[in-house]
């Protein structure tokens, strides 16, 4: 597991050096490599502001450095943290925020379509509609009662009825 | 000079043939006797190792062009064609997508090689490498298309593949809901990039929906829809790099494996959204209005995170936040209109994350899951080769001279500078301090 920490760590050390501005004697070769596929604007600068530039991120470096290397070079306890370091511990509570802002309104909003926009207007008239079906059948239950008999009966009153029509046709 | 080649698209395929193979062995073995472990990883370094190769040879074929016309392109079939939109599954390696291959492809095979010690005896040691072989062919896909709608098919890749494997030790619920919130949060970015490709057809894209057809045509955006392109396409880009408002996925990413979070902050895709904005520098040069506005997010985003990373107690959460505010680096670089200074900070910053990753990914390793950097130290004379690799990560990231992210922040701040964009500096530099300082308080943390 340790050979690629090697090879990466060989890259982190010198990758640096195949973009080395002209100030440290370098010809900028990935600037100059990229340059055809993409439209860079050349603005105006100029070898003190580059100088400025180094210097203050170098500053910026050695502060940060030295600041760490004092609290914690020599091991240090976990620290209570209060105040804005409790603000930045939390991450300034933005989980929290969004929670709050989206998510939960979000959820909210879900939880009212569901209960009123899905059973009443979405899945409304298909409710409807099995509804009639269910009236109809039940209104037709009546007459399906299951003895024999009483098919008869029906049989007897529609023969019945066909020998009258019947007879009032051919008159 | 011939600019067609034939094995462009093999770089993408290996992998994704990996990824097939290997999860169908997975699936077809999952619940009897699984395959040896050897088998699997042998088979998962194939396709990285024959990609790299190939991306070296495409990088070495653009080199040996004239400065002038150094593309190189395949079209392996028509995709589809409705009306004016013509979309072919076609590649592009030009300059900036060659770069972009050596390294996704050189720290993507490390990662495999590493990923055999990490994973070794994992129940799922399939699973994780069909993923891992989809995730590094989506991003290759990302990389060499040849136009915005097959770079969409590798950003759509790589998103599902971190949703995949951010949830991967999936019995634990709170494991499946970063991974859940990854993906949404990626999908809120994607409906900007869908906006933005949408905007940019309707304007252009009746005469070739390619990168060469659109920067020839890109003079004829009118500047309304100009503006509304760049700023929409930025929006995906805040969901993929995890800027400002849409950063919260990253830091939850950390619930997957080591090596995954390694590969997802280094090789693959973080880098997308820069990789995105240096690929529309042709759009983003002429609305130097969305440029400030990216590099503004992007700074931004640099400093909140640095102030995040700058209490965390959770080593891999340092880490997590140290990207998200290197990106912001990379977006102020893009975003100045230096967008070489920004693709070189995305390649130096992929060795040095990569092996800070990979280093703590060890410490973690060796600790028996201890993540907590207040319960570590001392670790310097049981880990001595962690110790001084990490060493060099650590300096390389918090800027330390003469190492790679020196060059490259310095660079991005410098063209800030010279672009007239002094605030940009002023709070750049003022990360910087804080980035060296919550880098060595990790390091001093764990190791002294």
């Amino acid at each position: 597991m340790t050979v690629p920490l090697i090879i990466l760590a060989v890259g982190a050390a010198f990758a640096g050096y195949l973009n080395l501005p002209g100030i440290f004697g370098g010809h900028q070769q990935v600037t100059h490599w990229l340059s055809p596929s993409l439209l860079e604007s050349h603005a105006g600068g100029s070898h003190s502001l580059e100088l400025l530039a180094i210097g203050a991120s170098i500053a910026a470096f050695g502060i940060g450095l030295y600041i760490a290397y004092k609290k914690f070079y020599h091991g240090a306890e976990e620290p209570v943290y209060t105040g804005f370091a409790k603000f930045g511990y939390n991450l300034f509570y933005v989980d929290q925020m969004y929670d709050a802002l989206i998510v939960k309104p979000y959820h909210a909003f879900g939880r009212f379509i569901k209960r009123t926009l899905e059973p009443y207007v979405t899945d409304g008239h298909v409710k409807v509609s099995t509804a009639l079906y269910q009236m109809f059948g039940s209104a037709f239950k009546v007459f399906q009662v299951g003895y024999v008999r009483v098919y008869a009966i029906y049989m007897i009153i529609g023969l019945s009825l066909m020998s009258l029509f019947l007879s009032q046709t051919l008159n | 000079m011939e600019h067609t080649v034939t094995y462009l698209g093999l770089i993408p395929l290996m992998p994704l043939i990996g990824a097939v193979v290997i999860g169908m062995m997975h699936m077809f073995t999952c619940t009897g006797k699984p395959f040896s472990e050897k088998l699997y990883s042998t088979l998962a370094v194939i396709g990285p190792v024959i990609s790299t190769l190939l991306a070296f040879k495409a990088f070495l074929a653009v080199k040996a062009m004239p400065e002038e016309s150094r593309y190189l392109t395949q079209k392996v079939f028509t995709w589809f064609s409705v009306g004016e939109l013509d979309v072919s599954m076609g590649f592009l390696a030009d300059p900036l997508s060659a770069l972009m291959l050596l390294f996704v492809t050189f720290i993507g095979t490390l990662i495999h090689f590493y990923s055999i010690g990490y994973m070794a005896k994992d129940e799922n040691f399939g699973k994780f490498f069909a993923y891992l072989n989809l995730f590094l062919g989506s991003m290759l896909i990302l990389v060499l298309g040849d136009g915005p709608v097959v770079m969409f098919v590798g950003w759509e890749g790589v998103g599902l593949c971190s949703y995949l494997l951010i949830s991967f030790y999936s019995e634990d619920r709170d494991n499946v809901l970063a991974g859940n919130k990854a993906f949404i949060v990626n999908r809120i970015g994607d409906l900007g990039f869908v906006l933005g490709m949408s905007f940019l057809f309707w304007a252009i894209g009746a005469n070739g929906f390619d990168y060469l057809s659109l920067k020839a045509n890109a003079h004829n955006i009118a500047p309304a829809y100009g503006l509304a392109i760049c700023l929409l396409l930025f929006v995906g880009a805040t969901g993929k790099s995890a800027q400002i408002p849409l950063y919260v996925w990253l830091p939850d990413a950390m619930a997957g494996p080591t090596p995954v979070s390694a590969l997802i902050h280094a090789a693959t895709m973080v880098t997308a959204g820069v990789y995105m904005v240096a690929r529309f520098s042709f759009i983003y040069a002429l609305y130097p209005t969305a440029g400030t506005i990216v590099a503004w997010v992007g700074i931004l985003t640099a400093l909140l995170a640095a102030v995040f990373g700058m209490f965390q107690k959770d080593i891999k959460k340092v880490l997590a936040y140290s990207t998200v505010s290197q990106l912001g680096y990379m977006f102020a670089g893009v975003g100045v209109a230096a967008y070489s200074a920004g693709i070189f900070h995305v390649f130096t910053h992929a060795f040095f994350k990569a092996l800070l990753f990979l280093g703590a990914g060890s410490v973690i390793y060796a600790l028996h899951h201890q993540q907590d950097i207040w319960k570590m130290g001392g670790l310097k004379e049981k880990m001595p080769i962690t110790y001084y690799t990490m060493l060099i990560g650590a300096l390389a990231l918090a800027g330390c001279p003469f190492l790679s992210g020196f060059f490259s922040k310095d660079e991005i701040l410098y063209m800030a500078l010279a672009n007239g964009h002094p605030g940009i500096w002023v709070v750049g530099v003022l990360v910087a301090g804080m980035t060296a300082y919550y880098t060595f308080r990790m390091y001093f943390l764990v190791f002294h």
